[in-house]
């Protein structure tokens, strides 16, 4: 074959009349199975979770005069600073397919990157955070010796050390491996 | 609205088409065309004509093919899908099974290549500009060139080996 033919085919390949099937109804229904999109839809709903614990602070401090204020201008500030960030970064997701090759497969990297350190964040600091702070809300009211400590941390720590490595293990299967893929286009494309 | 993303998807559907049958398995073909409208839907509200629209709708569709989340574990049967395409008919039915047989043979070859070179020699192929492949692509017109010669060559040397 050469490249004159190979034209010739090309342009012969034609998909049949039939195969045209468009139910407009059903792809404005349809919800993206895009990963970046799924993230998007992640961020909403913590958004969603942080902004009433956020504005709920000041009510902790309210028959504290000074830190009822001090506490109000933070939340103002964090609520004022995150709406500008995030308006745009979940603007910039919209916008995703739409930009050249390189640009989308360079920011939906970046934001897959993000978005698996924030995970791991969760994972290896918030988790070991939680677990001690179960321990020790369970053990309120008995007296807290070193002995007990060394003894609740040996039997929970490897308990932990699995949780950790399954719960990257489920984070690598879920987004790691696409972000590799990712990246291996990425580096093709500019090589 | 409905109206006229019909027409752009009437249009646009051979592209689309292409794409699809390149980027997945006879296993996640309906999926990533589906995917493709629904991008082509949600962005074309907010298309401003910045560019041309054939370029817009190949930007979508190239985008979401690159990126699409694939199903690895099933292969392409090239010969299985063939009758999707329309050869022309004035033909004889011995002229007609060539056509198909090259077909074939020439879409195993290219669902061969890696991803970005795919997407490179599609918009070659479709007779796209150097200049159009780079508002596409965003790789530079020199760069282009270079890919595309190289991609020539992994191509004709892939179909030799299937003759």
């Amino acid at each position: 074959m050469n490249e004159e033919e190979i034209f010739k085919i090309w342009d012969r390949s034609m998909p049949k009349k039939s195969s045209l099937n468009i139910d407009v109804e059903k792809i404005a229904m349809r919800k993206s199975a895009d990963l970046c999109m799924k993230i998007k839809k992640n961020i909403i709903v913590e958004l969603i979770i942080a902004i009433p614990l956020c504005i709920s602070l000041p009510v902790l401090f309210y028959n504290d005069g000074i830190l009822f204020l001090v506490s109000i201008v933070i939340t103002s500030l964090a609520l004022i600073t995150g709406s500008i960030i995030y308006s745009k970064y979940l603007y910039d997701f919209d916008k995703l397919n739409q930009v050249i090759l390189l640009k989308s497969i360079e920011k939906k990297i970046s934001i897959l990157k993000r978005y698996v350190r924030q995970l791991n964040f969760y994972l290896i600091v918030f988790m070991p955070l939680g677990f001690l702070v179960g321990i020790f809300l369970n053990h309120g009211k008995s007296e807290i010796s070193v002995h007990k400590i060394l003894k609740v941390c040996l039997v929970t720590f490897p308990i932990l050390l699995l949780f950790i490595w399954f719960g990257k293990k489920y984070i690598y299967q879920l987004y790691g491996r696409y972000l590799e893929q990712l990246q291996e286009i990425y580096s093709q494309l500019v090589e | 609205m409905d109206i006229k993303f019909e027409n752009i998807i009437k249009e646009y559907h051979p592209i689309l088409f292409k794409i699809g049958r390149l980027y997945s398995s006879d296993y996640d073909y309906e999926d990533l065309y589906q995917e493709m409208l629904i991008n082509i839907w949600k962005g074309f509200e907010n298309f401003k004509g910045d560019s041309k629209l054939s370029t817009w709708v190949y930007r979508v569709a190239l985008n979401t093919a690159l990126t699409f989340k694939r199903n690895n574990s099933k292969h392409n049967n090239n010969e299985k899908w063939v009758h999707h395409f329309d050869i022309p008919d004035n033909s004889s039915n011995k002229e007609k099974e060539e056509t198909e047989r090259k077909v074939v043979r020439l879409y195993e070859a290219i669902y061969k290549l890696k991803p970005d070179q795919k997407a490179i020699i599609l918009l070659y192929f479709d007779k796209k500009s150097y200049n159009e492949i780079s508002e596409i692509t965003g790789l530079s017109e020199s760069n282009i060139g270079v890919k595309i010669n190289r991609i020539k060559k992994e191509l004709f040397n892939v179909l030799s080996q299937s003759l």
